[in-house]
């Protein structure tokens, strides 16, 4: 690979991760712009949907291209981060250098699981308070937010579509929650399925619709704000689901 | 009050480690989210619509995760997202497919406009506040 087809990769690598971490579609093209800029491209252009990145430069004597398809994975805003601030240094860092640190900001560790499943459950708690419950029922949403997220890990190894996987989630949040109100375990039930479906609620992509719309991108504005609004169809859909089961079953509301 | 704002910390920090921030940075945020509610709190006390305290909650925030971002030089997401979910009106959305289920179609509607009324005041107040920020400091992109 020559030296112009290297940097447009790592650049437009740069921007995959980014991309796929929940960053804003303006900081995707900035930071592609800015890193073949600093490596001396000229005519840098990027275009970014929350799907496709394409990004394209020239030097003395041709033009250079790339297209990269993204799948979104797990949000990530410590990555965004530290991204965003390597390309702030790209204009002091070797091409080599900057492989390098790319490559190190890629391996850094998440939070372990098992963190993740108790803080999924503190944000159960910690809803249900807000929302102005008793602490018993905050220890069932606890619970049930644990074991939601736990699911949420199984879900993800099946690759199912992600409006099933939270439609299924929500479903499990109002089943578990009825059953515990039937054996007295859970007092009001609406608060305990409220505060376990904010688990959720789509807010990275609702706060990224909101700032792709405010910098002037609506062809991602347009798809996040709808994916958003899909993933609230598909959680109240799910526990709605649940609830009519448990109607059918001749339970009470 | 005091436990809810509470509650309400303890929730933000729940989505700022799922979210993967670390350190200081996740103190911050978690801070942030407090902060919004305690300003939806007491809008709400001081007798304002809950769109409207939602509105101005959302500006706070956003100003809040401005001013942060600039001191910690970080991208605006990371205290915005963790303090914004807090107030996404998950409650109304619930209520919304409750009354589906029970056939009361009315009510249905009513909360479901309300929700989305509520929706649109988080946004509104993004807007605002950004934009005010522009015009006074005339910068782009952070």
């Amino acid at each position: 690979m020559n030296k112009q087809d290297r940097i447009l990769h790592l650049a437009t690598l740069t921007g995959f991760y980014l991309l796929e971490s929940g960053g804003e579609t303006y900081r995707v093209e900035d930071t592609i712009c800015r890193i073949l800029q600093n490596y001396g491209m000229k005519e840098v252009s990027a275009f970014t949907s929350p799907t496709v990145i394409i990004s394209s430069c020239m030097d003395d004597e041709r033009s250079y291209s790339k297209v990269l398809r993204v799948n979104r994975s797990k949000a990530n805003l410590q990555r965004i981060d530290l991204l965003n601030q390597l390309s702030r240094d790209s204009d002091k860092l070797s091409v080599d250098e900057f492989e390098a640190r790319l490559q190190h900001i890629i391996q850094q560790p998440t939070y372990p699981a098992w963190i993740e499943i108790a803080c999924a459950g503190i944000i159960a708690l910690g809803f249900t308070l807000f929302f102005g419950g008793k602490v018993w029922d905050a220890l069932a949403a606890f619970v049930i937010g644990c074991f939601v997220y736990a699911l949420h890990g199984v879900l993800v190894k099946h690759a199912l579509n992600p409006f099933v996987k939270v439609a299924i989630q929500s479903f499990v949040i109002a089943f578990l929650a009825m059953v515990g109100y039937k054996y007295h375990i859970v007092m009001d039930y609406n608060l305990v399925i409220i505060s376990t479906i904010m688990l959720l609620v789509p807010g990275l992509a609702i706060t990224n619709a909101i700032k792709d719309f405010l910098s002037g991108d609506l062809v991602s504005g347009t798809t996040r704000g709808f994916e958003a609004f899909l993933i609230a169809i598909f959680v109240a859909l799910g526990s709605g689901m649940a609830l009519t089961i448990w109607l059918r079953l001749g339970g009470r509301l | 009050m005091i436990v809810r704002i509470l509650g309400s910390l303890l929730a933000a920090l729940g989505f700022g480690v799922l979210f993967n921030l670390k350190q200081h940075k996740l103190i911050y945020a978690c801070l942030g989210g407090g902060i919004g509610a305690l300003v939806h709190e007491f809008t709400m006390y001081l007798g304002l619509s809950s769109v409207l305290s939602l509105l101005i909650a959302s500006m706070v925030i956003t100003m809040y995760s401005e001013i942060m971002a600039r001191k910690l030089k970080t991208p605006v997401t990371s205290f915005m997202v963790v303090a914004l979910i807090l107030l996404v009106p998950g409650g109304g959305m619930y209520y919304t497919m409750l009354e589906v289920i029970l056939n009361r179609t009315d009510n249905a509607i009513i909360i479901g406009v309300d929700t989305l009324a509520k929706a649109g005041a988080l946004a509104l107040g993004t807007f605002v506040s950004t934009t005010i920020r522009k015009l006074l400091f005339f910068r782009g992109h952070q």
